[in-house]
């Protein structure tokens, strides 16, 4: 299922539950892991000096200093590559996206697992920070490959999914989405749920639709996703089809909520989509927030 | 009593000038809220069920009264906390990025007089325990290493969007509580 798994990581704290999924994967698919850190702000001019990310303090950027940004990732996930496998270390300096997005193209890598977060805080400061203009969200937007969005540490997740949820919009990145979750539910045998979420408030133009107008509504995409998915399906039924009508990243929650999920997957659309067309833009970033289990942000086919 | 101050008593109802509010509680929204003895969570979930409009305040408070009003009286409170909190919070940043100010409020669990998150709670073992307001921290430069608390008071906006953003954390498999 995995080759190449990118994990990129602050090497704080933050990140320690993607980093024991990262590993946990990699062993289970006996894949090469690669650590990545991008640790500083290079300076434009001459001299080669770098401004950390974590401490605002500047250092002369050189090769020792990146060996010993090397040791130190070593140092904290010590415990983890003894339990699990060795890993790949790699730091640079750069504007963390765009050398994450760098490495995965240069690496090849089938999957980037990144935390939700470069830094632990409340949940109320959350709201101050969001996720929007993130890392996260350039990456999970720009990736050719599946990204795996970890923000809290999964209890029930991995060893193996039991439960994978594909949330569509039906739009065309969210078959991206579909075909990664299809691939890892049929590979695991486990089962997918196959989710929409109605999203009346955008429907209706300030007109509360009424409830038969809802059911209409419900029946239509029902049928959808046995036209755009199902059928994509050879002789897996291990399937479940679910319509609920309301907020979309709302509905997904308490769906993962009620059927235990163990994986989100789901379409970051990329910015050439018409925001009306792509609800799961912002859901994504609302559901990576809260969500007990990993999101996957899947927008491209190219590495499925 | 401050002046202009509503009461939200155990059964949810909200009290001003010794006066049950029956009706129109949107005037009320920027009024300060005390909570009276005896008030739960459980009481917060009754009040926004008795006043609809409080619940278009924000998408995850109808979902959270439907949890809270299937956990009713069987459920088992957490013994994990021993109350909860609501709480304001400045916070000066200095860094990463640009120095900036942030002001949130903040559901808290407390034991042995600890904050504890509630992100990894069900929200049924919350009901049942007691729902105070605390003092507001004043937080320079740091991760509450230099922190000063202030008296404060909350608005019924406030506690209401508050709860509900710190309780939208908290949409959790029963069986990932059970686990951990």
């Amino acid at each position: 299922m995995f080759k190449k798994i990118l994990f990129a990581t602050n090497a704080s704290p933050a990140c320690d539950a993607a980093a024991k999924i990262a590993f946990e994967l990699a062993q289970k698919y006996d894949a090469e892991l690669t650590l990545f850190h991008v640790f500083g702000e290079p300076s434009r001019g001459a001299s080669q000096r770098v401004k950390s990310y974590t401490t605002g303090e500047e250092a002369e950027l050189g090769p020792d200093y990146v060996d010993w940004v090397k040791q130190e990732m070593a140092d904290t996930y010590d415990d983890l590559a003894a339990k699990y496998i060795t890993p790949v270390y790699a730091a640079k300096a750069g504007i963390p996206s765009t050398e994450i997005l760098r490495l995965a193209r240069d690496m090849d890598a089938d999957c980037i697992i990144m935390g939700a977060h470069a830094r632990q805080d409340d949940t109320a400061a959350e709201r101050f920070r969001g996720i929007v203009g993130t890392t996260m969200q350039k990456v999970a937007q720009r990736a050719k490959c599946p990204v795996l969005i970890i923000s809290r540490p999964c209890e029930t997740c991995f060893w193996y999914f039991n439960q994978i949820i594909f949330g569509t919009d039906f739009s065309k990145a969210s078959l991206a989405a579909f075909q990664f979750a299809y691939k890892m539910a049929s590979h695991i045998g486990c089962k997918l749920h196959l989710f929409h979420a109605l999203d009346i408030q955008v429907s209706q133009a300030g007109i509360p639709p009424g409830q038969k107008s809802i059911e209409t509504r419900i029946a239509e995409a029902r049928d959808k996703i046995q036209e755009h998915y199902v059928n994509l399906m050879d002789n897996f039924d291990n399937y479940e089809i679910t319509v609920w009508e309301g907020v979309p990243y709302v509905e997904l929650l308490k769906y993962a909520r009620e059927v235990s999920g163990d994986l989100i997957v789901m379409a970051h659309h990329t910015r050439e989509l018409d925001p009306d067309e792509a609800l799961f833009g912002s859901t994504v970033e609302q559901v990576v927030l809260r969500s007990a289990c990993p999101v996957a942000s899947v927008n491209r086919p190219d590495k499925l | 009593m401050l002046m202009e101050a509503i009461t939200l008593m155990p059964d949810g109802w909200i009290y001003k000038k010794d006066k049950k509010v029956a009706a129109d509680i949107l005037p009320l929204l920027s009024s300060t809220i005390c909570l009276k003895k005896g008030v739960t969570l459980g009481s917060f979930f009754k009040m926004a069920g008795q006043y609809p409009d409080l619940v278009r305040l924000s998408d995850y408070l109808a979902p959270l009264l439907e949890i809270a009003a299937a956990a009713g009286s069987h459920s088992g409170a957490s013994e994990d906390i021993q109350k909860l909190v609501f709480y304001k919070t400045i916070a000066m940043k200095g860094f990463p990025g640009t120095p900036r100010v942030e002001i949130y409020n903040s559901l808290k669990g407390i034991q042995d007089e600890k904050k504890i998150l509630l992100k990894f709670f069900q929200v049924e073992s919350l009901v049942h325990h007691e729902l105070t307001l605390g003092k507001l921290e004043h937080v320079i430069f740091g991760d509450g290493q230099d922190m000063f608390t202030y008296d404060t008071c909350y608005t019924l906006f406030e506690l209401v969007e508050g709860i509900a953003w710190d309780l939208s954390f908290c949409f959790n498999p029963i069986q990932c509580t059970l686990r951990r």
